[in-house]
């Protein structure tokens, strides 16, 4: 009974945390319409900050936590506000993921970057961890405040929500922005008010944790990701709800904690790590179970506009990527080639995203997990034949993707980002920690060991891969060919069902879409090739550990996939390119070491501005050299000058690579005055730019419409008189 | 007489679609004036040009004789220019009490909203603590009426107000109208179906392709609207 009841009390202020937390996050949810995911990590900010002013500097607790909770992060909220997220006005579901998602990434970065990981830092309890005793149990304190603190924040929040003024006018501004506005109120205040509100809820459930657990900054941060079930559970509205759901949580982990060594077949070693992912799996069901969030009808119109590569476009592309990954990786030395080869790696991981994000528009956040399963079935499977690693990688992910997506199938948005986060994050907690078990007895299933272990390179009929340049070769030539698949796909009847299931999913029912077996496709397809990236990373790399496959390690190449332009595999090669940049600038640039880690949120978070990536604008400025034909000989010639330069050792790699860059910003600009094909962008009538005819609704998009177009259009509706009515 | 409301060669565009091409419109005060027109004329795009929630490319918005391009839709709210926007003008997840408290905010005190609210619509008194999404169609546009009223507006925009609603439902709301009209509120109507609208209109205009065809008193106008509507 006493076991009972002290279970009780430490689920019951842990579940005061988890409500305090995600009624933050409701409230911020509602009110703007952003899911914020760098919730916790800005809860982890204000843990240390409070960390900081309380332990570190000495100041009296009170003190502290008024600064803290009352100035700090309410202004950090009207900021995140002002800067960030009021941009995000209109844009898509997905960018406003992504900007929140790197701000996750970029806040651990920073608290990483202010206070050096591994360090002990020591806290205490609220009042020194001094007790009182109810019905002979001890009770903390500390515990007692956190109680005390929900109900107080439940009360407060009902109150401003349905009893002032601003409180009704925030919920108005949710319904109806634009009719909030024309009675007069002023979203911008609401919005203001409720991120400095949630930041500082979020703060208070960061320092309530520290009490309990230790300072750092990964685990922080994705411990109040453990609140987000609780949320759910309230469905991101119902803050009643919420609460129920933190109980629920709260509750849930504490008696797991107390009763598993009472019951045998619970006491294995396998699930002594499973309590720490009970969060994200009740996260995870209560997804799958709550209703429907409704298919659908009109999805938000979004900003972000992909056109599909011709086939010759992405065949020059393939090829000029790997002659230029064998002329370049001749110059460069071993470390370089490694990294090369990791660039290579990423991309072909990230090139996963491209059919699930970019066409399908699923946000999957737990690709690079996907690559870690790849990475250990090559480890266990490919010792004596690295090719049957290799398929079994790509087979074995496959089939996992599929499964996890059959679930979460008729999730969409947010709700299925959070789902595959959940994955993701029990993968991290649980199964990567896993030691070598029997599936009943049949068959041996492996992990990592409790550790690392070692992976083997390729070795294709006798050619081995095991030189740093062979890697970054084998590599190159993955990712040219899987972007070539990837483009097919884009181009034929599957991918065209794709982008139809992102613009409008009840659309596609109407149309008689086997919705069902498409995004299960796509989501086994995703999983594959990032197995196969996985498998591929593992060889490069020789030993892995789940570091390398982790969650948070994932962001940024989620992150730097969309900054590239998620539609496009330019986009993937970005992210592979842009986090082997991050990892070599340490390198050259040693002061910069602990600034890399912010980088990729920086990026993401600048992505608002341009939503359709990077690459894409880059395209767009190349166009008039595509379509030159001089100047694209001016622009081969020039480079292949500098390479045989670089050859003889006329010129270093530094001038090498800066001339090159030189040369192909200048180039769009010597095509613009050579002039030739490209001054008539009409020129091949019928036809886009590379002279394939193009279909009837991409004219006046890839190029303008003539009075012929106007005659086929008028035929083809049936309109005789149409030529005829301009003149009339 | 003078004009409360005045539009001067409004051009408007979403992105590259040009929907406004020199609009020129004068609502003489205490008048009630409809804006007629087609499909995709452009009337919700003008409204909510003089509403402020969209800029217009070139042009002047001038009411009561002051220019207001620019101005924020919420300042033109709480200077009593109201806007009751197409579809049902109401918060789906609010009570029809807190509707008022809405209205409340920026103009009147609560009593004095609830009072000019619940008079001219005693149904709403009923349903005082209902959310209003699960009001009937009628009593959503009674209820945005309502809140509209009760914010005491100089410049009332209305945008089909008739938009699925029973003739009779149409008509009593349209008596409501010419009742605010006679206290000496200015009132621009925006509506397709000409017939009732054109019964307390003071003066109309035809809408066509983003330009006013023809202005004139209603009886003028009745022989213009069937070219504006089939493009004969
Ligand atoms: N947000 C928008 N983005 C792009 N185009 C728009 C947008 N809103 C309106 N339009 C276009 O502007 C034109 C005028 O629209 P508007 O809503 O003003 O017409 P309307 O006269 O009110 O028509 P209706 O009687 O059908 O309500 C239409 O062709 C419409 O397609
Ligand atoms: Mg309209």
């Amino acid at each position: 009974m006493d076991k009972l009841l002290t279970f009780s009390i430490t689920g019951l202020s842990l579940a005061a945390i988890y409500a305090i937390g995600a009624s933050g996050l409701v409230l911020t949810y509602t009110t703007t319409g952003i899911f914020n995911f760098a919730h916790g990590a800005i809860g982890m900010i204000g843990a240390f900050a409070y960390w900081q002013l309380r332990f570190d500097w000495g100041w009296p607790a009170p003190i502290a936590l008024a600064v803290v909770l009352v100035v700090m992060a309410p202004l950090f909220g009207v900021f995140l506000e002002a800067v960030i997220m009021r941009s995000l006005e209109g844009t898509s579901d997905a960018t406003k993921l992504v900007v929140s998602i790197s701000l996750l990434s970029g806040l651990i970065g920073l608290a990483n970057w202010i206070w050096q990981p591994g360090v002990q830092r020591p806290t205490s309890r609220f009042f020194q961890g001094s007790k009182f005793t109810v019905f002979g149990v001890f009770v903390s304190w500390h515990e007692a405040t956190a109680l005390l603190l929900a109900v107080g924040v439940a009360l407060a929040l009902r109150f401003l929500l349905h009893r002032t003024g601003i409180g009704i006018a925030m919920r108005a501004a949710v319904d109806d922005r634009d009719l909030a506005m024309l009675n007069g109120a002023r979203p911008n205040r609401g919005s203001m008010l409720a991120w400095a509100l949630g930041c500082s809820l979020a703060a208070l459930s960061g320092i309530l944790f520290v009490g309990t657990l230790g300072l750092e900054a990964g685990v922080l941060a994705l411990l109040i990701v453990n609140a987000y079930a609780a949320a759910i559970v309230g469905r991101l509205r119902s803050l009643p709800l919420t609460f129920v759901g933190a109980l629920i949580l709260g509750l849930g982990e504490a008696y797991w904690q107390g009763y598993r060594a009472d019951v045998s077949f619970l006491s294995g070693s396998n699930l002594s790590t499973f309590g720490s992912a009970i969060p994200v799996m009740i996260l995870f069901a209560v997804l799958l179970v709550l209703p429907n969030p409704r298919l659908k009808g009109r999805a938000a119109r979004s900003r972000e506009f992909f056109a599909a590569p011709s086939r010759g476009a992405a065949l020059a592309f393939s090829g000029v990527m790997v002659v230029g990954a064998y002329v370049i990786s001749g110059f460069m030395t071993r470390a370089h080639q490694i990294d090369l080869a990791e660039a290579f790696a990423f991309a072909i991981i990230a090139l996963s995203f491209v059919p699930l994000v970019g066409m399908a528009g699923r946000v999957s956040l737990c690709q690079l997990s996907f690559a870690g399963i790849g990475a250990v079935t090559m480890a266990h499977l490919g010792n004596e034949n690295s090719l049957r690693g290799l398929v079994a990688a790509v087979v074995i992910t496959a089939a996992v993707g599929a499964l996890v997506a059959l679930p979460a199938l008729r999730l969409s948005g947010i709700y299925l980002a959070l789902a595959t986060a959940a994955f993701a994050v029990a993968l991290d907690r649980w199964v990567f920690q896993l030691r070598s078990f029997e599936v009943f007895g049949l068959f041996p299933v492996k992990f990592f060991e409790a550790g690392s272990v070692s992976v083997n390179r390729v070795e294709v009929g006798g050619i081995s891969t095991a030189s740093p340049r062979a890697q970054a070769m084998l590599l190159s030539i993955v990712f040219a060919l899987l972007a070539l698949f990837v483009t097919w796909i884009r181009r034929n009847a599957f991918g065209r069902r794709l982008l139809a299931l992102k613009e409008s999913e009840a659309a596609c029912a109407t149309f008689g879409m086997n919705l069902t077996l498409a995004k299960l496709t796509v989501f086994a397809l995703a999983a594959g090739i990032a197995g196969l990236g996985g498998a591929l990373y593992g060889g490069l790399l020789q030993s892995v550990n789940p570091g390398h496959f982790s969650f948070v390690t994932g962001l940024p190449v989620f992150m730097l996939a969309v900054v590239g332009g998620i539609g496009s595999v330019g986009g993937a090669l970005n992210a592979g390119i842009g986090l082997a940049t991050l990892a070599v600038i340490p390198n050259l640039i040693p002061a910069l070491e602990k600034v890399m880690p912010v980088m990729p949120g920086l990026v993401g978070i600048g992505l608002g501005r341009n939503p359709s990536g990077g690459v894409q604008k880059m395209t767009e400025a190349f166009a008039p050299v595509r379509r030159s034909p001089r100047a694209l000989l001016a622009l081969t010639g020039a480079l292949a000058l500098l390479t045989v330069l670089r050859s003889i050792d006329v010129i270093g790699n530094w001038p090498y690579v800066l001339l090159a860059m030189a040369v192909a910003f200048a180039s769009p600009l010597v095509a613009t005055t050579l002039g030739g094909r490209g001054s008539d962008p009409a020129a091949g009538e019928g036809a886009g730019e590379d002279g394939e005819p193009i279909a009837l609704e991409w004219v006046g998009l890839l190029r303008p419409f003539t009075d012929d177009d106007r005659k086929s259009m008028d035929l083809s509706l049936g309109h005789s008189s149409g030529v005829s009515r301009g003149t009339a | 007489m003078e004009n409360l409301l005045e539009l001067r060669d409004i051009h408007a565009a979403y992105d590259q679609i040009q929907v406004l091409n020199g609009v020129d419109l004068a609502v003489p005060a205490g008048s009630v004036f409809a804006l007629l027109g087609a499909n995709g004329a452009g009337k919700t795009t003008t409204l909510r040009v003089i509403a402020g929630l969209h800029q217009p490319t070139s042009g002047e918005v001038v009411v009561a004789g002051r220019c207001v391009n620019g101005a924020h839709p919420e300042e033109l709210a709480r200077r009593g220019l109201c806007l009751i926007p197409e579809g049902r003008g109401i918060f789906p997840n609010l009570t029809v009490m807190e509707h008022l408290r809405m209205a409340a905010r920026s103009r009147l005190p609560l009593a004095e909203v609830e009072a000019i609210a619940f008079d001219r619509f005693p149904r709403l008194a009923e349903r005082r603590h209902q959310m209003a999404g699960t009001l009937s169609g009628g009593e959503q546009q009674m209820l945005a009426m309502a809140r509209g009223l009760a914010t005491k507006p100089a410049l009332l925009l209305l945008d089909e107000l008739s938009m699925g609603l029973a003739p009779l439902v149409v008509e009593s709301l349209y008596e409501v109208v010419a009742q605010i009209a006679s206290e000496g509120v200015s009132i621009l109507v925006v509506e397709q179906i000409a017939q009732t609208v054109l019964k307390v209109a003071d003066y109309a205009a035809v809408m066509v392709h983003g330009k006013v065809a023809k202005v004139g008193r209603p009886a003028d106008l009745e022989g213009e609207l069937s070219a504006a509507y089939f493009g004969t």
